[in-house]
């Protein structure tokens, strides 16, 4: 189908249309944060921030918080209610997210579905959801997506994608999934031939205003040498070990698992977030620790993203939104590391 | 470049050709507007890295401990919070006295960057300028200026010794900023709320919290090994950022630091949600001055509050019969 | 021995909601007097759990937290008068403790008559029981404890983004 193009103040009715069929996820602000919730009211939206929300969207698939299974004794059997059997009642449009957080649920879902046991939590999440990125006419200065294989107007893993003319919308898809969601909006016009060229020559300045250019090359080849290197205690010296990187990095998904006993005869299992950057995180049974030193965790962070992600799943675990830059309380600039990191010469370089 | 800086960068490369110390924990600039990051400088030529201005708030008191030498002495750039942390520790007994080097210097307060990028809205801050008593911002297209005094962190505004209370060097003079009668008129405004209406403005302003001890992290008084909520035998507390969770990781947080706290802000700096964590630092000051007539970090010979005790302690909220 | 029932998804076998309040007494002063107002058929109310502790000042304001947490309406801890503590200066320390946690507890929102300290000495029966019907009778008037309840994990997950 061909894109939809519609007056700004149609946004409300669109989504309104949208709501008939699907849940509506979208950004709001509450005081200074923006974060994504279900809508109910679709005035509340709000798409008028530039870059990446500090809040990734990540949490809507992938919460904080979530009760993996609940258990229940009854005399001598256990009652199991398994919460990843739970189907979401309707479809969710996830609206508003940028190019860079929808690749990122394409990263996310590349771990939750490696190997023998699926992650069926997130996955029932990914396969009931419908990606809408708002493509960035305007980048920060910490964005840098186009050096890790992205871009303002990127389609990966975008169902859809609205495009901010001005005093318009576009809304165009890129997959089957768009098209259903385009077909119920026919009462809109087609986008005319000069929206779609707008759209190229916006896409083309926000390239353009990108200001971080960095050469990864064969990053993750020129790692496997470097595990020894000075570079790694330099990295982290101001690092405080806390896990601000990580919960507000988009494509960062390790958890820990608890259980939560209520009372002797109930309890529930619970997963939350956990992050490598907690001098904890690899602390054994026995007390030692591989990762106790801080430079091996500021190397598994470089590692994990440019050596590990290529190697295992062959493409790069960073989107490049740029939030660890601007919210790291020491003002660690994975920018920085990475230009350091291929300065360095190695048997590959 | 102001003279202070210039004067900072000098007796950092001097201490470090005699080698009073081999090794000096400083702020230099980030690569972000208004930022400064802390660095650790171990040769005399890259004492020019170090600088000092109104955006160096992190306190540095919380690398001491790592950083501390066996053989030799440490140098920090000590603002009056950071000294207040660096006497609490030493008397906590976390380190020797001898082994520390304290450049004071007499801070003129720090600016709430996060406050300006707020009010800035979707436009980045791309430069910032340190005038007399303003600050002026630059973005795409754009700029402002805003008045220094106004935009300071608020327990900038409040601080009572801009002056470290121990040190070996001062930088810069021992101008007085003035003894603050400081009466906690916010602490008192808040306490004036009910019960529920006072839960309700923890909820709220908690209910960002996902749990990433950034707060915990840049306390320079917070050094155990297992912290509490990490604790699993037994496990009291657990780490999910669910409402219940987080206010009773925050009360627990803020309990272990009655007596310790020197509100330095950080834990408030620091936040990525941009909590504001500054109600709970300034009410830990005002119960431990209320009660205990103490001020933490000052004098040096004074045992932390929750450590001892007094015949007379107040006990007006035990229960009598009638 | 006693089994201390957490009070959350236990039905109530009374029309009406009883509060349930922990108690935790010091081993040598208040729950001695507790046992003398039971010898001496001294009546109060049947709301109070007893949790016996070696002295006031064992007390970690974890006990007091997880049992608000996990539902438990209200708590009262008793322990020697100052100045008679079986181990010298436990209670002195424990007051100073409860004083800093009473008073961020108000801070952040909780009722004050919900959390509660006395001094009860071996020989104060009736003093014991008094007091207990002073404090049941505060918490009853407060209600059913809402506020730091952990949330119940039985509720489906929440897709909402934090």
């Amino acid at each position: 189908m061909n894109p939809k193009s519609f007056e700004k103040r149609e946004l409300q009715n669109v989504l309104q249309i949208l709501a008939e069929n699907y849940d509506i996820v979208g950004p709001v602000k509450e005081g200074n944060v923006l974060k994504y919730k279900k809508l109910d009211k679709f005035e509340d939206i709000y798409l008028d921030f530039v870059g990446p929300s500090a809040i990734p969207p990540k949490s809507i698939l992938f919460p904080q918080r979530e009760v993996l299974f609940t258990y229940e004794l009854e005399n001598k059997d256990v009652k199991l209610h398994d919460l990843s059997q739970q189907k979401p009642a309707k479809i969710q449009v996830i609206f508003g997210i940028r190019p860079c957080d929808a690749k990122s649920f394409a990263l996310l879902k590349l771990f939750f579905e490696w190997g023998k046991y699926k992650d069926a939590y997130y996955l029932e999440k990914f396969n009931n959801s419908i990606f809408v990125s708002l493509a960035c006419n305007n980048t920060k200065s910490t964005c840098f997506c186009t050096s890790v294989g992205g871009d303002p107007f990127g389609k990966e893993n975008s169902d859809l994608q609205l495009v901010d003319l001005g005093k318009k919308y576009v809304l165009r898809s890129f997959t089957q999934k768009g098209e259903a969601v385009l077909s119920t909006l026919k009462k809109y016009a087609d986008a005319p031939k000069e929206d779609l060229q707008k759209i190229e020559q916006i896409n083309n300045d926000a390239r353009k205003s990108i200001k971080t250019h960095l050469e990864l090359g064969k990053i993750h080849e020129q790692l496997a040498n470097m595990w020894d290197d000075k570079i790694w205690a330099k990295f982290s010296a101001a690092c405080l070990g806390c896990g601000s990187c990580s919960f507000l990095c988009p494509t960062c998904h390790c958890f820990d698992v608890i259980d939560d006993r209520t009372d002797e005869r109930h309890g529930a299992r619970i997963r939350v977030w956990d992050t490598c950057q907690f001098p904890i995180f690899t602390k054994q049974g026995s007390g030692f620790n591989p990762r106790d030193a801080k430079l091996a965790r500021a190397r598994q962070r470089i590692f994990h993203k440019f050596n590990y992600y290529p190697t295992n799943y062959g493409v790069l675990g960073c989107v490049g939104c740029g939030r660890c830059i601007c919210l790291c309380p020491m003002n660690s600039d994975i920018r920085d590391e990475l230009a350091k990191v291929k300065e360095v010469k190695t048997a590959t370089t | 470049m102001n003279k202070l800086e210039n004067d900072l960068k000098e007796l950092g490369k001097k201490i470090l050709l005699d080698k009073t110390v081999g090794k000096i924990i400083g702020y230099s600039y980030g690569t972000l507007a208004g930022k400064c990051v802390p660095v650790f400088i171990d040769k005399p030529e890259e004492a020019g890295k170090l600088t000092w201005n109104s955006f160096c708030d992190t306190n540095l008191a919380r690398y001491i401990k790592k950083e501390i030498p066996k053989e030799g002495k440490i140098a920090i750039i000590a603002k009056g919070c950071t000294g207040r942390a660096i006497t609490q520790l030493l008397i906590e007994k976390q380190f020797p006295r001898e082994k520390l080097y304290i450049l004071g210097i007499n801070c003129a307060g720090t600016i709430d960057r996060r406050r300006i990028a707020n009010e800035l809205g979707s436009t980045e801050i791309l430069e910032i300028i340190e005038k007399e008593d303003k600050i002026l911002v630059k973005g795409t297209g754009f700029e402002k200026e805003f008045p220094r005094a106004e935009y300071l962190n608020y327990l900038c505004k409040v601080c009572k010794y801009p002056i470290p209370p121990i040190y070996d060097v001062l930088v810069g003079t021992k101008e007085p900023k003035g003894h603050i009668h400081d009466k906690y008129e916010d602490t008192l405004e808040f306490e004036k709320k009910t019960p529920d209406e006072k839960w309700a403005y923890f909820n709220e302003t908690l209910k960002n919290c996902t749990r990433c001890y950034a707060c915990r992290e840049a306390c320079p008084l917070c050094y155990c090994l297992e912290c509490f909520c990490d604790q699993t035998q037994p496990s009291w507390f657990c780490k999910s950022a669910e409402h219940s969770e987080i206010a009773v990781f925050h009360l627990v947080r803020a309990m272990h630091l009655a007596g310790r706290c020197v509100a330095c802000g950080d834990c408030n700096v620091v936040c990525p949600m941009g909590i504001d964590l500054i109600p709970i630092t300034r009410k830990l000051e005002k119960i431990v001055k209320d009660r205990f007539d103490a001020e933490v970090g000052i004098d040096p010979s004074k045992p932390p509050s929750l450590s001892t005790f007094c015949i007379e302690d107040q006990e007006e909220f035990f229960e009598e019969e009638e | 021995m006693t089994t201390i029932e957490t009070p959350i998804h236990i039905t109530n076998e009374l029309d009406h909601w009883e509060p349930k309040i922990i108690t935790f007494l010091c081993n040598w002063c208040s729950y001695a007097g507790a046992d003398l107002a039971g010898v001496s058929r001294i009546q109060y109310p049947p709301n109070i759990r007893i949790v016996r502790v070696p002295c006031s000042g064992r007390i970690s304001p974890y006990y007091l937290l997880k049992s608000l947490q996990v539902g438990w309406d209200g708590v009262l801890i008793s322990g020697c008068h100052p100045g008679d503590c079986h181990y010298l200066s436990g209670n002195l320390v424990a007051r100073r403790r409860f004083a800093v946690l009473k008073d961020l507890l108000d801070f952040f929102g909780i009722e004050p008559g919900r959390v509660n300290f006395s001094w009860v000495s071996a020989a104060e029966g009736e003093r014991f029981a008094k007091i207990v019907r002073k404090v049941v009778k505060k918490i009853q008037k407060l209600g059913p404890i809402k506020k730091l309840v952990k949330e119940n994990p039985f509720q489906p997950n929440k897709c909402e983004a934090q």
